[in-house]
């Protein structure tokens, strides 16, 4: 009864929030729902055939995206929560959106795919008792919300040993933090990572470049970015674990997926671009194998999937190339710099040719509670990245903290009087951006989370006069 | 001239943006074509504290901060103390500014004893306490100029009593400082500032950037160094921005 009362009040509020366009609606169903029935969300675990969560700091869209539409592909029907919406409230409003009231006899319960927030995780665990959790990476990422990534790591660990042992954790090969989860699970573990033939390896310092076991430097052959790579400890020997699944990135880029050590589908073309990607694209893989999908259908889904809300997302406006990346920790935002670039590895920006005209770039700086308050973490990000973007592009900086992302330009360049545009007034950045792009040239805009999210609404609103 | 900035740990305690202070650091002197070299001192290197002229430490993450604590106490504890005491400049922020005090006392175990340089020591709470986090903004009287704010921002577990023999930094007008209780806010001795305004603190607080590097030149070269201006109208509007932060 108390569920139908909850339901009854979700989809009410989500027909208010239609009827006043307050928004896409996708937590506050769910946080009316939960509010008067707690049990809400675990009160719908038996109405899915299977229920499949995905974590980690950076990728978590795209991955669900691509798991999402493979499985719709292969004919299941399928329930997730959109981008953003992905603490309980956000499922439990999808849950209110997609079921209907009364209860029919439908063929087939519907499968579950849910991206979930790293620090949310444990509570949607206890509530969805999952088939499946993937597990991607963890990056420095609001530091203000989640505290340290070991914390982060100790809850997950905590959490995941209360589920069934028949529960299937496919973990990320390359991040030693979340790969040294799966020493201690009594569960179904698998692994995914990558192999890379340009052998590009960075020299950035990573987030956890400490062994998870005994805390000496951990040695990588090679290291892809950030933390990410094929590592080893030479103290206490402890490494990358033998793969269930692999990505093999080509020459060209395209990427070779191999389950147990045979090769499963060729040469992938990739539809977006950034090496992390690569890694996105394998966990995708791993779980719909882990599964059961055909790889073929896999292979279709992944050749027509299109950038999720936000992720390299690209808009025409006025006749000029407008593409947004979401940029919301160090990791993610010097991986988006290399994409400007069009290029994986650092070592290849540097080799290039200067060039400085049609391109502009720019920068949107917000600290809203969806960025994290503290706007410490800009100083994370590469400054040989920021010097390659100055020399290159034009750059235009705004956002609600504008002036912080300039003075970080500003001593990346080691320019006293450096020549920066600065708007405090988002809509006038973007047209200052959009009038300093060349015939052909792209507006590339580098965006916190809240700063995408207003950004696509002044271009797909068209609301920049 | 030249100036030799000592990095502790720089491979563990960066977790916050601390390169920004770096890189502060050595910007301001080289726009002033003041030499600079950067020397990192991590756990296995030397101790050559003696050459350092601006020594400085930031905060990090909780397996480091075992490993850093260990190091910084038992290896390198002795020759921090001496050149704290013979006025060495330095800024140590958050995780090293609590070691400097006399012990941490985490919510459960053994305290761990500091090197007792300030007189402070540091609690931690646990649960039944929250963290202290946030935009913060403090009043101080070691600048002569009329700018005596400092703006930055906070996130700590561990809260900093001092004793009697040991001055704040500042007042905090915004946030909570040591404790959020007694409106202190990190801690001056000699010229060493211990501080919770973690990572970047330096960029938007030019002033403190240019104390420091002042007080090095002048216990370097024996004689007070008068340093030339530079365009700070990006620092100053970014520091006038964070005073009004929520």
């Amino acid at each position: 009864m108390r569920r139908f009362l909850a339901v009854i009040f979700g989809k009410l509020t989500y027909s208010l929030i239609g009827l006043l366009k307050l928004g896409s609606g996708a937590t506050w169903p769910g946080h009316i729902a939960l509010k008067i029935y707690p049990q809400f969300v675990r009160s719908y675990r038996d109405k899915f055939s299977k229920v499949i969560l995905v974590s980690g700091t950076n990728g978590k869209t795209t991955t669900a995206k691509l798991i999402t539409k493979t499985f719709a592909d292969s004919g299941f029907s399928v329930i997730y929560n959109p981008s953003g919406a992905n603490l309980l409230n956000g499922i439990a409003s999808s849950l209110v959106r997609s079921f209907p009231l009364f209860e029919k006899n439908i063929d087939g319960k519907p499968v579950g795919v849910f991206e979930v927030d790293e620090g949310a995780l444990p509570m949607v665990c206890e509530n969805l008792i999952p088939d499946g959790v993937l597990l991607l990476n963890l990056f420095r990422d609001q530091l203000d919300r989640y505290a340290e990534l070991d914390m982060t790591a100790e809850k997950w660990l905590t959490a995941l040993k209360k589920l069934p042992k028949s529960t299937k954790v496919i973990l990320g090969a390359d991040d030693p933090l979340v790969a040294f989860l799966g020493r201690e699970l009594p569960l179904h573990v698998s692994y995914f990572g990558i192999s890379s033939v340009e052998t590009c390896d960075s020299e950035e310092s990573g987030d956890s470049s400490r062994c998870p076991s005994c805390g000496a430097d951990l040695k990588y052959s090679p290291k892809f970015y950030s933390h990410i790579g094929i590592w080893s400890c030479l103290k206490c020997k402890n490494h990358r674990p033998d793969l269930d699944y692999l990505g093999e990135v080509t020459k060209d880029s395209s990427l070779s997926l191999s389950e147990e050590g045979k090769i499963v589908l060729h040469d992938q073309k990739m539809p977006l671009s950034g090496f992390y990607n690569f890694e996105n694209v394998t966990a995708a893989f791993s779980v719909c194998m882990q599964f059961g999908i055909s790889p073929k259908i896999f292979s279709t889904a992944l050749s027509t999937l299109s950038p999720a809300f936000g992720r390299q997302e690209e808009f025409l406006i006025e006749g000029k190339m407008v593409k947004i990346l979401l940029s919301k920790n160090p990791t993610g935002f010097n991986e988006n710099l290399k994409i400007l670039h069009e290029v994986t590895c650092m070592g290849e920006i540097l080799s290039r040719p200067y060039k400085k005209g049609k391109d502009v770039v720019l920068f949107v700086l917000n600290d809203g509670i969806a960025d994290g308050r503290d706007v410490s973490w800009i100083w994370d990000v590469s400054s040989t990245l920021f010097q390659e973007v100055y020399k290159r592009y034009s750059i235009v900086v705004s956002g609600t903290r504008y002036l912080d992302m300039a003075l970080r330009i500003k001593h990346a360049t080691s320019e006293n009087k450096i020549n920066l545009s600065v708007y405090e007034k988002l809509n006038e950045g973007i047209l200052r951006g959009l009038g300093g792009v060349g015939e052909g040239g792209t507006l590339y805009v580098i965006a916190t989370y809240t700063a995408m999210l207003e950004v696509r609404k002044i271009l797909v609103g068209r609301r920049i006069m | 001239m030249n100036l030799k900035i000592g990095w502790l740990y720089p491979d563990l305690l960066n977790l916050y943006g601390d390169r920004g202070n770096i890189e502060c650091l050595m910007n301001r002197l080289k726009w002033r074509d003041i030499s600079v070299d950067l020397i990192g001192i991590s756990l296995k290197d030397k101790n050559n504290f003696k050459e350092i002229d601006i020594l400085f430490s930031g905060g990090g993450p909780d397996l480091s901060q075992k490993l850093v604590a260990e190091d910084f106490l038992h290896n390198k504890g002795d020759y921090i103390r001496e050149f704290v005491e013979n006025d060495g400049v330095g800024l140590y922020i958050c995780g090293s500014f609590q070691l400097l005090g006399k012990y941490y006392r985490p919510y459960e175990g053994e305290d761990l004893k500091g090197l007792s340089v300030f007189d402070m020591y540091t609690e931690h709470f646990g649960l039944t306490k929250p963290r202290l986090v946030g935009n913060v903004v403090v009043s101080c009287d070691i600048f002569k100029d009329k700018e005596n704010t400092l703006v930055g921002f906070e996130n700590h577990g561990g809260r900093t009593f001092l004793g009697a023999n040991l001055s704040p930094l500042g007042k905090v007008i915004h946030g909570f400082g040591n404790n959020g209780e007694d409106k202190t806010e990190g801690a001056v001795y000699k010229n060493s500032i211990g501080t919770y305004l973690h990572g970047p603190l330096l960029p938007k607080n030019p002033h403190l950037a240019d104390l420091l590097i002042e007080k090095a030149l002048k216990k370097k070269y024996g004689k007070p160094v008068e340093l030339s201006g530079l365009d700070d109208t990006l620092e100053w509007s970014a520091h006038k921005n964070a005073l009004h932060l929520s």
